[in-house]
């Protein structure tokens, strides 16, 4: 409502009647519609009856003086403003500031100035008009923060969703978030997922700036990186995918850096890839830092170039072995005095943490301890990965969730893949999706992919690179493999791989076999798989074909290595 | 001033120099720096002098990358020079030296 579009109402409290028809004059006058008391107690009744917009205030008067009434007033007009202009005779320094105490906006000393009293007049509607507008604003301000306050509780949600997804509860992985103050959201993200042949992958991501902008990139990431590793994707796929859809989807100026870490089960390798993160740390038992892993690439969402397997590294998984990985907000923790906790500090925690298991909690502690109470300026993650307990969690088979039996029919799919798809692409999780279409029940995928992977990865490095895993013996000797495997992959220009998967009846129900050549010279199979018996550490490559053999009814491998068929047996037709 | 443009003799070279804070704070300056910048020629080399960066955060490398797509992307010819060693290490983690021609203090 326009305050000003009806007479403004003026409330005159003197108990002088001369007094009370002078300034009623006056202020008729003027437009004001005057109403009137005779003494400080009926001036309450008539404010409260007439809602004046501007009161004239007599000091002393009977029953009740101005002071106590101007102070009743202003507390029942404490939503809006009502100027109380005191009417007095005195000009005594005690008097007048007894006038503003009690809630006074003005005086008008007697005996009355028309002019004066209009200028005052005129002065507090403009306060009023200011105070009005004022309030108005306040209340559109209010209600623009509660409708972005009920969006963001919104976005919070589905955040809180889908990032969720990709958190799973393990015994072996801690970690810590802590998000910047005065923000909801969190630009950082940890995301955990276990692989469909046992193993892991952890991802944790650190997006330019802060709160919702910053968690909007979490959405895409999150997605991707649980559908992809579900559906047994390589980190390098993974990877690839999380950049080009940052890429096509976000502003330029908007990126994301990431550190990656994968723990392969059965090679018992951890491999790591970080673009933009402070460098992962690895550490033994007894909290040496054995491997530190930079940044050596763009951070995700730059270039929509494909992320390589070779630009990750390796390392075996020995006992003991943690990763420890954390975004700047950590080392950037400002203290009081305005000084960074910084590196320096950071690895001083390692050599002071009184044990490996809870080596982030006692950093942790560390940078709030240093931060005191100064704000937090970037969002922090801190998490630690015990890679030797990952490495041996195998997870338990999914159980069938309803009627899933075998179709009763026999099938063959074959592929034939060249130097040139070889070199790009990985085919297993292609392969292993078309046999969830076919209704190859769930309980098996696992299994499946694990047979699948193995066949492939021996064909591959040991068929057509020509790659000997006696290699993997030493650390050193870990690194160099993959560094080799990935210049001779790049170099493939012939050979080919030919994978057949086919169902098959069989006496008691139905099997698969599956079926992968490869146009290499062959490899002696016997001779990991003997060493392997002896030493199994030594030989991460025969472990994989005994596993292999463990998981099938028989595993044959003819044509001097080239040829292998597993043959895996299904069930009976439901 | 946090922020200065100069454009080389030639016209052909648009020198931005920041001091103190490089951060979401000159956002706006940043952009202007080089939209605003009237070169002779249509392909123009850009220079950031970090000379008087005292610090920077990832937002300062979002914008970094809005300058190189202005400047033509790929093909985007921008040096960043004269980084001190605390500017040198953000750049380096972020591997921005596959993008830019990075130089350190001398």
């Amino acid at each position: 409502m326009d305050p000003l579009a009806r007479p403004m109402k003026a409330l005159i409290v003197d108990d002088d009647p001369v007094n009370r028809k002078l300034l009623r004059a006056i202020l008729k006058k003027e437009g004001y519609d005057p109403v009137i008391a005779e003494n400080g107690e009926e001036a309450i009744d008539v404010f409260t009856a007439e809602h004046p917009d501007i009161v004239l205030m007599d000091i002393m008067m009977p029953v009740m003086n101005g002071y106590d009434a101007a102070r009743r007033i202003k507390a029942l007009s404490s939503d809006k403003f009502v100027p109380i202009i005191f009417l007095t005779a005195v000009t005594d320094e005690e008097a007048l500031s007894r006038c503003v105490e009690s809630g006074g906006d003005d005086f008008l000393t007697k005996p009355y100035n028309r002019v004066i009293l209009k200028a005052k007049i005129s002065a507090m509607e403009r306060i009023r008009g200011l105070y009005s507008t004022l309030n108005v604003q306040k209340d559109e301000l209010e209600r623009y923060r509660s409708s972005i306050q009920h969006e963001l509780e919104f976005a919070e949600h589905i955040f809180q969703n889908i990032t969720t997804k990709g958190t799973v509860d393990l015994p072996y992985l801690k970690f810590w978030t802590s998000t910047m103050s005065m923000s909801m959201f969190n630009g950082d993200l940890v995301l955990a997922a276990r692989k469909p042949s046992g193993g892991l992958h952890l991802l944790m991501c650190d997006f330019t700036g802060h709160g919702l902008p910053a968690a909007v990139g979490a959405l895409p990431v999150s997605e991707v990186f649980v559908a992809m590793t579900d559906r047994g994707f390589t980190m390098a796929d993974i990877l690839s995918e999380m950049n080009r859809k940052l890429r096509r989807e976000l502003p330029t100026g908007f990126f994301c850096a990431a550190g990656f870490a994968d723990i392969d089960v059965n090679q018992g390798t951890l491999s790591v890839w970080n673009g933009g993160l402070p460098a992962l740390v690895a550490v033994d038992k007894t909290l040496n830092i054995v491997r530190r892993f930079g940044s050596n690439h763009l951070p995700l969402g730059i270039t929509s170039a494909a992320i390589r397997a070779g630009d990750i590294s390796v390392m075996e998984i020995t006992p003991d072995l943690h990763l420890v990985m954390y975004t700047d907000g950590l080392i950037e923790t400002v203290n009081g005095e305005g000084e960074m906790f910084g590196i320096d500090r950071l690895n001083a925690c390692f050599d002071e943490a009184p044990e490996t298991e809870r080596t982030i909690e006692f950093i942790q502690d560390r940078v709030i301890a240093f931060r005191g109470e100064a704000e937090q300026n970037d969002d922090i993650s801190l998490l630690q990965l015990n890679c030797h307990l990952a490495q041996h969690d195998i997870p338990e088979e999914v159980l069938p969730t309803g009627p899933q039996g075998v179709i009763g029919a026999e099938w063959r799919m074959e592929f034939d893949l060249s130097a040139r798809v070889l070199r790009d692409i990985n085919p297993v999780p292609m392969v292993l999706n078309m046999l969830t279409h076919i209704r190859v029940p769930d309980e098996h995928r696992k299994r499946i992919f694990t047979i699948l992977m193995e066949l492939y990865t021996n064909a591959m490095d040991h068929g057509l690179l020509q790659l000997r895993s006696s290699l993997k013996s030493t650390p050193e000797g870990f690194a160099t493999y993959y560094q080799e495997r990935d210049q001779r992959l790049n170099r493939l220009l012939d050979g080919k791989a030919k994978i057949i998967v086919e169902q098959r009846a069989v006496e008691d129900g139905y099997v698969l076999r599956i079926r992968l050549e490869d146009t290499g010279p062959g490899f002696d199979v016997k001779v990991p798989m003997g060493k392997d018996a002896a030493e199994p550490m030594l030989v991460p490559s025969g472990r994989g074909i005994n596993l292999v053999r463990s998981l099938c009814r028989s595993l044959e491998y003819s044509n001097g290595g080239s040829t292998a068929v597993a043959t895996y047996y299904l069930g009976k037709e439901q | 001033m946090p922020l200065t443009t100069n454009l080389s003799n030639d016209g052909t070279t648009v020198v931005i120099s920041i001091s103190g804070r490089f951060d979401f704070g000159i956002h706006r300056e940043f952009r202007n720096a080089y939209e605003k910048a009237e070169p002779k020629t249509p392909t123009p080399k850009y220079v950031v002098d970090l000379g008087g960066t005292e610090y920077m955060d990832s937002s300062a490398l979002g914008m970094l990358l809005l300058l190189r797509e202005h400047a033509g992307g790929d093909r985007a010819d921008v040096s960043i020079i004269n980084c001190r060693p605390v500017i040198k290490e953000i750049l380096d983690i972020a591997n921005f030296d596959k993008l830019f021609s990075i130089k350190d203090a001398s």
